[in-house]
């Protein structure tokens, strides 16, 4: 234990440090290959997850500007799926995904700080997403006939 | 020859830059805290590929904290926006526990806000590594390699309680690199025969040809 100024250096040996690097084990390139053989497996299901999320974010966003919906609530309930598809599309190989999600995240973001809801641009958004839906679609359709 | 040596040069770093280590996570206890329950399923099946066997769920702070008093958990994969106050949060309040047994567990922030506030305060609060959201699986295997064989000793201040932050990438093997105390590219001494011209010329138009 040492003195850095105001602060104390200690040194920390955790359970984790001291079994991780036990011999054995799985490699890096190893270990990366089957990860992604793996999410590959995952994706028919992956398609029928993204089309309850995309069915909940188009719900959730109401169809013009008459509409009595809170905005507060709609746009934390849009919030929550966006973010969701965000944040899985490019681990599940759809960049396009998660870049049209990112994108409605940030509008949203801005909404809630308070601009007027630009909902022609969350259209374009979500039209982005139905797209990129179309290609998750089809790669799980290539993945079903190549198994 | 100039190409050639960049070459060697290049792979060189990338040899250092990228953990070569295996890791064996067999027997470690995970724990995912994430609202995102699809998150946290793509996340338990990349670890069980890495070797993990036993991983936990947890969807806000409060399943956190029963999972931690419930079971052992080696190692904390925590998102940044997890209800109700966010991950940073909790990582604060484990490290500030005093009595905790947990004070000193790795933590990861998984977060898909990178800012550099956002990750500064994530280093502030006592996380060991951050990851970018949506996660790539090289990138999570890279960052529990870091945090695995890199360990840092913690400091204990009056402010902060957490991994030494003053830590940096030492640079290149040999010490070259761009900044000031660095050596020069040029010291890169040339490995084996050297090849002529007409040999490089050959080799090129091959390339070309295909």
């Amino acid at each position: 234990m040492t003195n850095a100024g105001d602060g104390t250096i200690i040194p920390v040996s955790t359970r984790f440090h001291s079994l991780v690097t036990r011999p054995g084990g799985v490699s890096r390139e190893q270990a990366i290959q089957s990860a992604e053989a793996h999410l590959g497996t995952m994706q028919p299901q992956f398609a029928d997850w993204l089309d309850r999320q995309l069915e909940l974010l188009i719900s959730a966003i109401p169809s013009g500007q008459t509409e009595a919906t809170s905005e507060d609530k709609w746009l934390a309930a849009a919030h929550v799926h966006c973010r969701a598809m965000r944040d899985v599309g490019a681990t599940m190989g759809f960049e396009l995904l998660t870049f049209a999600a990112n994108n409605l995240c940030d509008i949203i973001d801005i909404v809630q700080a308070g601009v007027d809801c630009p909902f022609d641009a969350i259209e374009n958004q979500v039209n982005a997403l139905l797209l990129a839906r179309k290609e998750v679609a089809r790669a799980s359709l290539t993945d079903a006939r190549r198994t | 020859m100039i190409l050639l040596s960049v070459t060697v040069f290049e792979d060189r770093v990338a040899d250092t830059a990228m953990p070569r280590e295996h890791l064996n996570l067999h027997g470690l206890n995970f724990l995912i805290a994430d609202s995102n329950s699809y998150f946290c399923m793509i996340c338990q099946s990349i670890l069980r590929s890495f070797g993990a066997t036993k991983i936990y769920e947890a969807r806000s702070a409060m399943d956190v904290n029963r999972t931690l008093v419930e079971q052992r958990i080696d190692f904390l994969l925590c998102d940044s926006n997890l209800p109700p106050e966010g991950g940073l949060r909790l990582t604060h309040e484990i490290r500030g526990s005093v009595s905790s047994e947990y004070r000193t567990i790795p933590i990861l922030i998984l977060t898909s806000d990178t800012r550099i506030n956002t990750i500064n305060a994530a280093r502030d609060a006592g996380a060991n590594m951050v990851v970018a959201k949506p996660v790539s699986v090289s990138s999570l295997y890279n960052r529990l390699a870091w945090v695995a064989f890199h360990p840092r000793s913690f400091v204990d201040a009056p402010t902060y309680f957490g991994p030494d932050r003053r830590f940096k990438i030492e640079g290149y093997p040999t010490g070259v690199g761009r900044r000031k105390g660095d050596n020069d590219e040029s010291v890169v001494e040339e490995g084996g025969q050297a090849m002529g011209q007409d040999d490089i010329d050959s080799l090129l138009n091959l390339a070309r040809k295909g």
